[in-house]
């Protein structure tokens, strides 16, 4: 699969009217979204990168010379993506009273469930952390690669293979550490999502989490109130991304009108957003 | 999930298989029984090695030989909802990157998951018969992990490993079964099939068997009840002394059936199979319900729209990738 | 039992052929919904609208003018009418009762004639005039749906007038000095200046907007340059280093 591209950088002052463009294009009410973003990072064994050529035992010269190749290859940052609700977040709507409510709802009242309690109990005493619905073991979470963007292209849009799986719920560390990738950090992308014919557009920026110590290392799984949550870009400006997807890169007649599509796009846009390719080092995942 | 064992008779390549050898003494050995074929099965296991051990062992002064690590993935048709990702636990912890934050001992993330029911199932092997996989196997390689992803993932992660980790992984073979048949004999639900190797080259692996125990079983409850809504179990009907089981229990329930089966695989007096019953890891989740019904929290993997189970078959995955996991 | 008179015959073959109309424009606007994508500029549709709206109206007028002969017709095949062919049709004359779907619609129509205002006030034919009289009849989502469009339509018309300036384009090209403004002061038609100025100011201007409106040929949308943006507030980070550390969470 490939993707094609097309950002732009939005002040914060024109976020709500670009919204409200947007909308009006794309003849749909903006949908909002958050999304917990977790960069991994291939790793190697120190040491074993740049082998000998020695005395093959089990292998032919030429798969040797293959599996050299092999050893020399790319090696990439991957993100883990996973969609949460604003309800995931601490405080959100859950106070105290709305919780003991929801336990009370329990259908069988008199015997009250005693999964809940020893939640609760479990939560109460990590005071630190604001109580809030998120259920981590629940969290559904897709693989999204992206190569770096092709070089070159003489078109004036990124381009780039992409790879999206979905994968198991809950704690994906373990197995990500055994396909050979290690976590790095995350963070949260909030914006808003529209759809214009083939095109995706994401209005968004990215939110820092607050840092307690030790949580660095890992994914979390609590989530903070969502005013905890800081702005990368501190003036609070949102970054426009125009994406469309293409089956099969390789088919250059499909290449061109998806990118002429989204030229359409820019043209449409240009008085109020300027849609660019970005510089494609900025989008460099190759682990160096 | 039901207990199983998985058995592979190795043949040469050009010669022919077990198959019509097994097919017939299943009939002997059960002259009350139909032999019915019930229907049609397939798997396809795609094995992937650690590039780096590729290379010729003498290739560094300064290195040890490391021990293989592999990456296999395997899809049955009977578990059609997913496929199941068996992978070598990382010899040693990922460094993190020179920027991490805090250098504190408690960087190396704590793996949540119980690797330690591995080595509790292994424990019921003690009865496990001389030439089994667990003792011929598991000893020089590491630990494996299992995971399962939904169907539509199996093939783009496989792609993903082969197009963006070649530093790491390489795809040594792809195995097929193509034209498995299952019977129903007596308790036991049997598939087999010829396993042919498709890439890199064509050729003939072997046969492979797996017996499925379909009696009265422990397990078979605990999935019910945990797969029902968690919250209605105590007026699900669901028989209290489940949440009296231990973990130990389990395993026993293991190492009893795994004797069923190997006296049912006895009877058809088969030579030279390598067999796969109680390997490492086996009924890791099946403890993982027993813990989920005693109400604490875990990493278990709800059921999610597409999929009732996201981990069913875990067990006979792990049987059939012990089995499978040829060198070229 | 008499036969028809010439006039009658005329009469039926004008009842038909405005029916056959009618038919023909509702044809063609469920064609033009289905199969333009994006949908019909709504100039199209609203004409295609007041065709149906007149067509009915002709039909109506033709129908209650003959109302007499046309409720004591009797329809009776003849004997060389091609039963054997026109099954269908023939079925179709000899009824009595209307089709049980038509007498839905009938009914639907009389109960909707009698609680509403007259259909052709109604959201088609002048939508701002229906929301004012109509107010109390229309529903939550209908209100919703009404104030979804009509901004994006009230923009649309108001961009055609080149606002800013003292005179609009009919009264400059009619001569201001004709206008009768009602003021003591002399209004400037400064319209010369500003398209100096906006043709120095392009560049900055470029990324404030007030407004959208459709492409006259009502495919897309256009932004308009707006006026200065009260507190204009640029990003410190550049994009491309939130684009890297998106991709690697690193910011160099």
């Amino acid at each position: 699969m490939h993707e094609l591209l097309l950002f732009a950088s939005v002040p914060t002052h024109q976020h709500a009217e670009l919204l409200q463009q947007l909308a009006g294009l794309t003849a749909m009410q903006p949908r909002h979204c958050f999304e917990r973003r977790l960069i991994f990072k291939a790793y190697r064994k120190p040491g074993v990168a740049n082998a000998r050529v020695g005395a093959s035992q089990d292998l032919q010269s030429g798969d040797l010379q293959r599996v050299n190749k092999m050893l020399n290859g790319g090696m990439f940052y991957t993100q883990v993506v996973g969609p949460i609700q604003s309800a995931d977040f601490a405080d959100a709507g859950v106070t105290d009273a709305a919780a003991n409510a929801s336990a009370n709802a329990n259908p069988n009242p008199v015997n009250p469930d005693p999964d809940t309690d020893t939640k609760m109990d479990g939560m109460d005493s990590e005071s630190s952390i604001p109580r809030s619905a998120y259920d981590f073991d629940q969290q559904s979470w897709q693989l999204e690669f992206r190569d770096i963007p092709e070089a070159g292209t003489r078109s004036a849009v990124t381009s780039r293979v992409m790879a999206t799986a979905a994968l198991p719920r809950g704690d994906i560390v373990p197995s990500m550490n055994a396909w050979g990738y290690s976590f790095v950090t995350e963070y949260l992308v909030e914006g808003d999502m529209f759809i214009h014919n083939d095109i995706v557009l994401n209005l968004h920026r990215v939110l820092h989490y607050p840092t307690n110590p030790g949580e660095e290392n890992q994914p979390r799984r609590q989530m903070p109130t969502l005013q905890q949550m800081a702005p990368l870009e501190k003036s609070g400006s949102y970054v426009l991304q125009a994406s469309m997807m293409v089956q099969d890169g390789s088919n250059q007649e499909t290449m061109k009108t998806a990118s002429q599509h989204l030229f359409g796009l820019r043209e449409q846009l240009k008085s109020a957003v300027r849609l660019e390719m970005a510089d494609r080092l900025s989008l460099d995942t190759r682990v160096k | 999930m039901p207990i199983t064992g998985v058995y592979f008779i190795p043949a040469h390549p050009n010669a022919s298989t077990a198959l019509g050898n097994i097919t017939e003494r299943l009939r002997s050995s059960f002259p009350d029984e139909d032999l019915i074929q019930l229907g049609r099965w397939t798997l396809e296991q795609k094995l992937m090695r650690d590039t780096p051990g590729l290379l010729p062992t003498s290739s560094g002064p300064n290195q040890r030989p490391s021990k293989p690590r592999y990456m296999q993935f395997l899809s049955l048709s009977h578990y059609y909802n997913h496929g199941f990702i068996y992978t070598s636990e990382p010899a040693e912890k990922p460094f993190h990157p020179p920027n991490a934050a805090s250098p504190s001992p408690a960087a190396t993330p704590a793996t949540p998951r119980p690797q330690g029911a591995g080595a509790g199932a292994g424990a019921g092997a003690g009865a496990a018969t001389a030439g089994s996989v667990n003792d011929s196997t598991t000893s020089n390689i590491s630990p494996m992990l299992m995971t399962t992803v939904p169907h539509s993932s199996y093939s783009t992660l496989f792609q993903h490993f082969t197009y963006a980790c070649q530093p790491f992984w390489c795809h040594r073979l792809t195995v097929v079964v193509q034209n498995g048949v299952f019977y129903d004999i007596g308790d036991f639900r049997v598939r087999l099939g010829d396993v042919r190797q498709t890439y890199p080259t064509n050729r003939v692996r072997g046969t492979v068997v797996e017996i499925e125990w379909r009696g009265p079983s422990v397990i078979d409850s605990l999935d019910g009840a945990v797969t029902s809504d968690v919250n209605e179990e105590t007026d699900s009907g669901v028989d209290v002394s489940l949440s009296a089981l231990e973990e130990s229990d389990i395993d026993a329930e293991f190492a009893a059936t795994a004797l069923l089966i190997r006296e049912f695989w006895g009877r058809l007096g088969v030579e030279g199979a390598r067999e796969a019953i109680l390997v490492p890891g086996v009924g890791s989740e099946v403890k993982e319900r027993l813990v989920k019904l005693k109400g604490a929290r875990n990493g278990l993997s709800g059921p999610t729209e597409d999929d009732p189970d996201p981990q069913a078959g875990a067990d006979v995955a792990r049987q059939y990738l012990e089995v499978l996991r040829f060198n070229r | 039992m008499a036969t028809l008179t010439n006039d009658q015959i005329k009469v039926l073959e004008q009842s038909r052929q405005r029916l056959a109309q009618l038919t023909r424009s509702l044809g063609s606007l469920i064609a033009s919904l289905n199969q333009s994508d994006p949908l019909p500029p709504w100039s199209s549709l609203q004409s295609q609208a007041s065709i149906i709206s007149n067509n009915l109206i002709s039909v109506s007028e033709q129908l209650s003018d003959h109302r007499d002969l046309l409720s004591t017709l009797v329809a009776y095949p003849g004997p060389e009418y091609p039963g054997r062919t026109q099954a269908n049709t023939l079925e179709q004359l000899l009824r009595t009762k209307l089709d049980p779907r038509v007498e839905d619609w009938v009914e639907r129509g009389r109960i909707a004639g009698t609680e509403k205002p007259p259909p052709d006030t109604f959201a088609i034919a002048n939508p701002s005039l229906a929301a004012t009289a109509a107010q109390k009849q229309l529903t939550e989502a209908d209100l919703a749906e009404l104030w979804e469009w009509a901004p994006i339509e009230a923009n649309e018309e108001a961009r055609r007038r080149n606002w800013g300036g003292n005179f609009t384009l009919e009264e400059r090209e009619a001569g201001i000095q004709n206008v009768v403004t009602g003021l003591r002061k002399q209004l400037e038609d400064d319209e010369e200046e500003e398209e100096e100025d906006e043709e120095e100011d392009e560049g900055e201007e470029e990324m404030e907007i007030v407004g959208v409106h459709r492409k006259s040929g009502g495919n897309g949308v256009e932004f308009d340059i707006a006026p200065h943006h009260a507190h204009p507030v640029q990003p410190v980070v550049p994009l491309s280093d939130i684009l890297r550390y998106m991709t690697t969470g690193r910011m160099s």
